[in-house]
């Protein structure tokens, strides 16, 4: 008998409430803040073969971040508080938008603000631009002093930034969630009703870490974000709860390692996942993590990744 | 751009050559035959989840060396690894030093284990330029006492007075540059703020003459290919990533006052 090696279906829409929708290859995304503009990583893995990438946090006006040391490992885990340094979105669309018109791979940009104009701003100059296919809207940095996690820590607050991007905006809408809340559904609920297309979880999880000999926090920003292996649980129980609540697609991120780390947030109710801090020790870490996932899918006999999506969720 | 691999390499060998310091040699053909001095290789140790910067200290061959301090889990890691380990390295990676050709006088400093990626650059710089080499430790068995290549003028400066001059290399380092045209360092952040004071002058001038000075900058990195912004610093040219944009910066473009690592 012949065996028929039939590729898993990995494609996945993740804006079905948009007209033009926003259509991914597969569902492993390159995390915002990981992967600068994509081109950093070009020479070393093959980026095209990515669901999308997710551009560094873009802000109206260039930022200089945070002061040094912005980094510090931790167990299983790593502690960041670059504060959202970036090239401004009048360089993202004169020096990094004509490169990603030619890729295949699509990109999204994650657009941070202190206030709704500042976001609303910055939509607008994105808008009709080539290369850029989605917004991100990141309302949880957890590094910047005003803005930011403001608006992703009260559902008034989320639904007002959302509702004011959509309108001003034709590209489709992910809007990124922050852990630091007691009720991330509420705040889920009050962007998928502002019009999100999409939403994404976790963005890290404020915390810190003392220098012993030095008698001072580690980071110059003395708070940071924790990301890496140690939040997966956290991000996991997350999605869980708000896929369950919503019905727009629901991007998990947090600590994803592996391919077995991505199927858990699948089957959790994501639709995709981002793959960050992971990059890091492994620049390849997003295409092994494709890899095992379809290797897994073959193995059970999945013929899509949707059949997947949330069966985890039926159980009970 | 600069072609960047990612490989399994194999040590070759592995020592404690001063003290707390290990030398490490592996087999990486790919890094070996396009490193330039003042780059650096990003190397996974364990599980850990970053990877360590380590400057390239030697190349012969297809072989390079690191010459790095046991410090923390992932240099201890790294010191225990045997003839025949695999590591998995990922470079050369940044800007290294600029070897000016019309400099005929180059002024080495280096603090402490900053003496890694100054002896691949003395090795690089000899045969065209004059090569003066201060190694600044706290005591003698810190020093840099391997076979140096044979026209490296090398001053020891210890502060126990324990060998060589007695002191700090920024209390010594006058008498030298004089005739120095180009003036090159790697140490930590108090000898480069110790510098500025020295070589620039009032006003920006320069005091002593010398054209420009390198110095290599060592601060935390995620990425180490300029895609996290883990490691910008200030400079007067803007944020600058010290993976990407350096490690090796003009001394003068550094805003100084604003960092503490």
């Amino acid at each position: 008998m012949k065996v028929v090696d039939i590729k898993p279906g990995l494609r996945v829409n993740l804006a079905p409430g948009h007209i033009k929708g926003l259509y991914l290859s597969n569902p492993v995304i390159a995390a915002s803040g990981t992967f600068g503009y994509g081109m950093e990583y070009a020479e070393l893995v093959d980026i095209q073969s990515l669901g999308a990438i997710i551009c560094k946090g873009t802000t109206l006006n260039v930022r200089k971040g945070n002061p040094q040391p912005r980094i510090v490992e931790t167990d299983c885990g790593l502690l960041n508080s670059v504060g959202l340094e970036n090239i401004g979105v009048d360089a993202v669309v004169r020096e990094k938008a004509p490169m990603w018109a030619d890729w295949r791979v699509p990109v999204i940009v994650n657009v941070s603000g202190e206030t709704i104009d500042d976001y609303i701003a910055v939509v607008s100059k994105l808008e009709g631009v080539p290369g850029i296919s989605g917004i991100e809207l990141n309302i949880s940095c957890p590094n910047v002093s005003r803005g930011g996690i403001e608006f992703g820590i009260n559902p008034e607050l989320a639904a007002e930034v959302t509702s004011a991007v959509k309108a001003a905006t034709d590209l489709p809408l992910m809007v990124k969630l922050s852990p630091n809340v007691s009720d991330i559904g509420e705040i889920a609920m009050a962007v998928e009703k502002a019009g999100a297309h999409a939403i994404s979880l976790i963005n890290t999880i404020r915390g810190m870490s003392i220098d012993v000999n030095k008698g001072r926090p580690s980071l110059g920003n003395v708070t940071g974000g924790l990301s890496g292996s140690a939040i997966r649980p956290i991000a996991l129980y997350m999605v869980y709860e708000v896929a369950k609540l919503v019905h727009i697609p629901v991007v998990g991120c947090g600590g994803v390692v592996t391919a077995s780390d991505a199927l858990e947030f699948i089957m959790a109710g994501a639709t995709a996942v981002q793959v960050g801090t992971a990059n890091f020790a492994d620049p390849s870490a997003s295409l092994v993590v494709l890899g095992g996932m379809e290797d897994f899918m073959r193995k059970k006999g999945i013929k899509n990744i949707t059949d997947l999506i949330g069966c985890a969720n039926q159980v009970s | 751009m600069q072609h960047i691999e990612k490989t399994l390499t194999t040590v070759i060998s592995n020592t404690e050559m001063m003290s707390g310091a290990h030398l490490m040699w592996i087999e990486d053909p790919d890094i070996a035959r396009v490193a330039h001095p003042g780059q650096f290789v990003m190397v996974r140790c364990d599980d850990l989840l970053l990877r360590r910067p380590l400057s390239i200290h030697r190349v012969a061959g297809n072989q390079i060396a690191f010459l790095f301090n046991v410090v923390g889990k992932g240099s201890h890691w790294l010191s225990r690894l045997r003839r025949g380990d695999t590591v998995d390295a990922l470079g050369p990676l940044g800007r290294g030093f600029d070897i000016n050709s019309t400099a005929r006088n180059l002024l080495l400093l280096a603090g402490g284990i900053g003496i890694a990626p100054l002896i691949f650059l003395a090795e690089r710089a000899l045969p065209q330029h004059r090569v003066v080499l201060v190694h600044g430790v706290r005591m003698s068995r810190q020093l840099y006492l391997q076979p140096l290549p044979e026209k490296v003028e090398f001053v020891p400066v210890t502060e126990d007075g324990s060998m060589g001059r007695a002191g700090v290399i920024s209390e010594v380092v006058s008498e030298f540059l004089d005739g120095a045209d180009h003036l090159y360092a790697c140490g930590p952040l108090e000898m480069y703020k110790a510098m500025t004071g020295m070589v620039v002058g009032e006003g920006g001038a320069n005091k002593f003459k010398v054209e420009h000075c390198q110095v290599s900058l060592e601060v935390r990195m995620g990425c180490g290919i300029g895609a996290c912004y883990g490691c910008s610093v200030p400079t007067r040219k803007g944020q600058k990533r010290v993976c990407a944009d350096g490690p090796v910066f003009d001394l003068r473009d550094i805003i100084w006052e604003e960092i503490k690592i």
